[in-house]
């Protein structure tokens, strides 16, 4: 029981870590030229980020997984219209 | 204030940190840091990484690049001009399986140990690497029968006129110089980088050079951003400084 504890924290730190990049090349890209009204999208990273903490299912794990896919293809468009390819994060799969 | 790593080889061994090592600090670095290339614009009251790796090697093509593009972070790439071959067909396990310390010698080089140019151009025109010059032939610039023309201006042409692109960085190999090679590659580049084992206050600090910390064999993500490495780093920025270099 511990041990699956133990692993899904470690699911919740990796998810972090990856709302972290995400917030991080956002603020790369708006620097860039991408619009981001309102700052929309970085508040929603910054709720999915908040959110973790609380989470104690996987369902509600996958939903925020879900959510950051979502905001990182933004990304990802965004920087393919400026001629950048690039590959995905490492998603934790439950 | 600018903190400039220096990498080598992805790989065991002495000059050279593993694939985990590097994906680990990488992440640990994208998220925490604003990461730059040389000219790019320095954040004030922050602490700015440029990541730069040395000799170019084919594994930076095989596992750093897809780091970068994994995180949406940019490196420096310096290459010696002279062992980089126009394409190949070897495959990726036999031009990783040479030795560090072999890879320029020639019965090594038929084993195609660094980047093409075809690679260089596609990490080139991807926009998150940077290509430098590390000379034509890696040799000692302070040695009596060094070309200085071919190995500092040369080498420069040579990668412009094969990616395309201006090459603003010089990176001394071996980390040797005078004050008469470096005014030579002050004329023709904006930048030029050895090792100083300190901090930059500029791209260029007082001595128009960008000193670097040796980044391999890491044993930790942050090892080289703790406080305890910052009290050397003021001691060479001050050491650096007085000697003029």
């Amino acid at each position: 029981m511990e041990s699956k504890n133990v692993k899904f924290l470690k699911i919740k730190e990796d998810i972090l870590d990856n709302l972290d990049i995400l917030i991080f090349n956002l603020e790369n890209c708006v620097d860039a030229g991408m619009l981001d009204d309102g700052s929309a999208i970085y508040n929603t990273l910054e709720d999915l980020s908040d959110q973790i903490n609380s989470i104690d299912t996987n369902e509600e794990l996958e939903e925020i997984i879900s959510q950051a896919k979502i905001i990182e293809r933004q990304i990802d468009g965004w920087m393919a219209t400026q001629g950048q390819t690039s590959i995905s994060l490492t998603w934790p799969t439950l | 204030m600018l903190l400039t790593f220096l990498y080598h080889r992805i790989d065991e061994g002495k000059y050279a940190n593993s694939k985990k090592n590097i994906e680990d600090n990488f992440l640990h670095l994208a998220k925490k840091y604003k990461i730059v290339l040389p000219g790019d614009r320095i954040a004030l009251f922050k602490t700015n990484i440029c990541l730069t790796f040395d000799d170019g090697y084919f594994d930076f093509y095989y596992f750093v690049f897809p780091l970068l593009k994994k995180y949406k972070i940019k490196a420096q790439l310096a290459v010696p001009v002279k062992y980089i071959e126009e394409s190949t067909s070897l495959d990726p396990e036999t031009r990783l399986s040479v030795p560090y310390a072999e890879g320029m010698k020639k019965p090594f080089l038929s084993k195609v140990p660094f980047c093409t140019w075809e690679e260089l151009k596609e990490m080139s025109d991807s926009g998150y690497v940077s290509i430098a010059s590390h000379s034509y032939s890696h040799k000692n610039l302070l040695d009596d029968d060094v070309d200085l023309y071919l190995e500092i201006v040369e080498s420069k042409k040579i990668i412009e006129k094969k990616l395309g692109k201006e090459v603003t960085t010089f990176v001394y190999p071996l980390g040797k110089f005078n004050d008469e090679i470096h005014k030579l590659t002050l004329k023709h580049y904006k930048y030029s980088m050895r090792i100083g084992s300190t901090f930059n206050l500029s791209w260029k600090n007082i001595n128009n050079i960008t000193y670097r910390i040796i980044s391999d064999n890491l044993k930790s993500k942050n090892e080289k951003i703790k406080v305890l490495p910052f009290i050397s780093y003021i001691w060479f920025y001050f050491l650096n400084t007085f000697r003029g270099r």
